[in-house]
């Protein structure tokens, strides 16, 4: 939370050169608040995720950036200009949508050039820039095709082309590959990628996939009830999550929490009736929450070479071919290792008392 | 169960139609295409159709069949086309509500529904009473087409409001926005956008009443004028008053054949033309 604090302060004082700046956006349904005083600034040609679980008010967000839906309270400036009351299609942003929204009788071409038709743009420059635009997207030889028949991942090209086209100060991206198979969503990913270097344009895209987010973005805001609890590289979320719903949405299981005592000159806590070291994390007394990557937590018969170590018992082994995954029982609490397929390692069986070790500077601490 | 006694358990359907329906109406036609009596009875003849088109007053009560049906089938389309958009953006509750009052007149019997038009615009009606105590001269709004075409609006409206109706509510509301965030107007969306997507509704709903204003009867009949008669009323007189089976036969199926060629490209467009690639 400290993290989007600092962000909005900076907002009132000195960040004039953000591309888009969105400050205090707040929008309720019948008194619920959807986006609650969610704050937020995208450099210019930055790739960004909002991230989040379905209704936590990504695409809300998305929606009324673009100017479909009004918000209550809030401001939202692109390119210094304030566009948060200007009609939908003077705002500079441009949408592509979860179901493609391609118009079913126009053929791709004329989607694609129906944004720069509107724009009162001369036939020839249209079909020049719809020329360039299926080059881009490589669609080139499907220009006479209706969207019946494309199949859905060029349906999405389309769609993409139609709002890059017409040269957006911020390109919209709503669930773009959820429609698709997931060996689709992966090439169109990387495509997605490729298109955002060529072009440059500022974009954000809203998914609740954790995988695409953190592959194709420079920064990925992850939201939870309307809120950002952290913006930031997908790196430094991963590696330093701002919350507890930050730290399980990205993945991590192994989470202790606990008051830091000093237990032989060492910083630790009482977790699950084990004291655990946490090295230089925090100050005593401070209440605290570390987590444990799946991959450093590993399993032996003894702790050898690690500082420290719980027993438990494994419950489940799914092997993944790159690596293996165990869920383990210390006490009550379930605990998961990856263990990457190095050749070397021990295979564990269900039922199989392990140590699980690890060491304790690879401890991640929560900021709040 | 097997094949027969499915056959057995739909016999009596088709005993039904085919009885009662396809044989005789296979026979009028059949009989239209062949003399009946005389010395040349039971040879292959034309006769009724080359006098049929022969005769000019024929031609005009064709083209006025046409003419009627098409006016009400555009004046219904121009009707119904808001109708059908303002539905769109209304909760179900509202939705099937409006739906009923659009097909009461069909749940009303038509000679109920025609006389109560003879109320309304006839001379003596209630439209002329007061334009009269206005000190304003009469109109004629009945016993002319004016009439015929008011009365077949009417009942027919409501077919095609529901035709327009099942294809306008299906347009996915990102592609209104899609085209809205990429700089459309309302009347751009509307007529870019919306119309042509509502065309399989918007040809059905013509298909579905410019067929049943050109064959309908009791309308026409009552509010028509006696001066010029249509297809429909046509047929009847010459069966009932003339006893002209052959002529009313030939009459019925130019009206079934005009009809049908109708409905059919329709169907063709929908299903082979460029209706297939961006409909179906």
């Amino acid at each position: 939370m400290n993290q989007v604090k600092s962000d909005a302060d900076a907002l009132d004082g000195s960040a004039p050169d953000s591309h888009l700046i969105i400050q205090g956006l707040s929008k309720s349904y019948d008194g619920h608040k959807v986006i609650d005083a969610l704050s937020l600034q995208v450099q210019k040609g930055e790739f960004v995720s909002l991230l989040g679980p379905s209704g936590c008010g990504k695409t809300t967000t998305l929606r009324t950036i673009a100017g479909f839906i009004e918000l209550d309270e809030g401001q939202i400036h692109l390119n210094n200009l304030r566009i948060d009351q200007m009609p939908t299609h003077l705002r500079g942003t441009t949408m592509v949508f979860q179901n493609y929204a391609l118009f079913p009788h126009m053929t791709v071409e004329e989607n694609i050039g129906f944004g720069l038709r509107m724009q009162k743009i001369s036939p020839p420059l249209i079909n020049q820039s719809v020329r360039d635009v299926l080059e881009l997207v490589k669609l080139r030889d499907f220009s006479q095709r209706y969207p019946k028949q494309l199949s859905g991942g060029q349906q999405q090209r389309v769609a993409l082309a139609r709002a890059l086209v017409v040269k957006p100060q911020l390109l919209l991206l709503d669930e773009p590959l959820s429609n698709l198979d997931a060996k689709l969503r992966k090439e169109l990913r990387a495509e997605f990628q490729r298109i955002h270097q060529n072009s440059g344009a500022t974009t954000l895209f809203v998914t609740h996939d954790l995988e695409e987010a953190f592959s194709i973005s420079d920064k990925v805001a992850v939201m939870n009830n309307g809120c950002i609890e952290q913006y930031g590289r997908p790196q430094d979320i991963y590696t330093n999550p701002a919350t507890k719903f930050v730290a399980e949405f990205v993945g991590h299981t192994n989470l202790f929490e606990g008051s830091v005592i000093l237990h032989d000159g060492k910083a630790c806590i009482e977790w699950n009736g084990q004291t655990l070291t946490i090295g230089n994390l925090a100050q005593p007394a401070e209440k605290l929450t570390v987590v444990l990557p799946n991959h450093r937590l590993r399993l032996a018969i003894n702790s050898d070479g690690f500082d420290s170590s719980i027993s438990a018992k494994v419950i489940a082994r799914s092997y993944l071919g790159s690596a293996t995954h165990y869920q383990l029982l210390c006490g009550d609490v379930k605990m998961q290792s990856t263990i990457p397929s190095d050749g070397s390692d021990l295979i564990f069986q269900p039922g199989d008392m392990v140590m699980a070790c690890w060491n304790s500077r690879e401890l991640l601490k929560i900021s709040a | 169960m097997g094949k027969l006694a499915s056959y057995l358990l739909s016999a009596p359907v088709f005993l039904f139609i085919g009885v009662l329906f396809l044989l005789p109406v296979g026979l009028l036609v059949w009989s239209s295409f062949f003399h009946v009596e005389g010395p040349h009875a039971g040879s292959f003849t034309l006769d009724v159709y080359i006098k049929f088109f022969d005769d000019p007053y024929n031609i005009s009560m064709v083209w006025r069949t046409a003419k009627l049906s098409a006016i009400t089938t555009l004046v219904s389309l121009v009707l119904a086309f808001p109708v059908a958009l303002h539905l769109r953006q209304m909760g179900p509750r509202m939705r099937s509500l409006i739906t009923l009052m659009l097909i009461s007149p069909l749940l009303t019997s038509v000679v109920v529904r025609t006389l109560s038009w003879v109320i309304l615009l006839g001379p003596k009606g209630v439209i002329n009473s007061a334009l009269l105590s206005l000190n304003l001269s009469p109109v004629s709004l009945i016993y002319n087409d004016w009439g015929v075409v008011i009365g077949l609006t009417h009942v027919f409206f409501g077919y095609m409001a529901l035709s327009l109706m099942t294809t306008i509510s299906k347009i996915d509301d990102n592609l209104l926005l899609a085209a809205s965030n990429l700089g459309a107007s309302r009347w751009v969306i509307l007529k870019e956008i919306i119309i042509p997507m509502s065309l399989p509704g918007i040809l059905a709903g013509c298909v579905l009443v410019f067929g049943m204003s050109a064959s309908t009867y009791a309308t026409p009949a009552l509010l028509g004028g006696t001066s010029s008669k249509l297809m429909a009323t046509e047929i009847y007189d010459l069966t009932v008053n003339y006893l002209e089976f052959r002529e009313a036969a030939a009459v019925a199926l130019l009206l079934f054949i005009g009809v049908a060629t109708i409905s059919f490209l329709f169907n063709r467009w929908l299903e082979h033309g460029r209706g297939k690639v961006v409909f179906q």
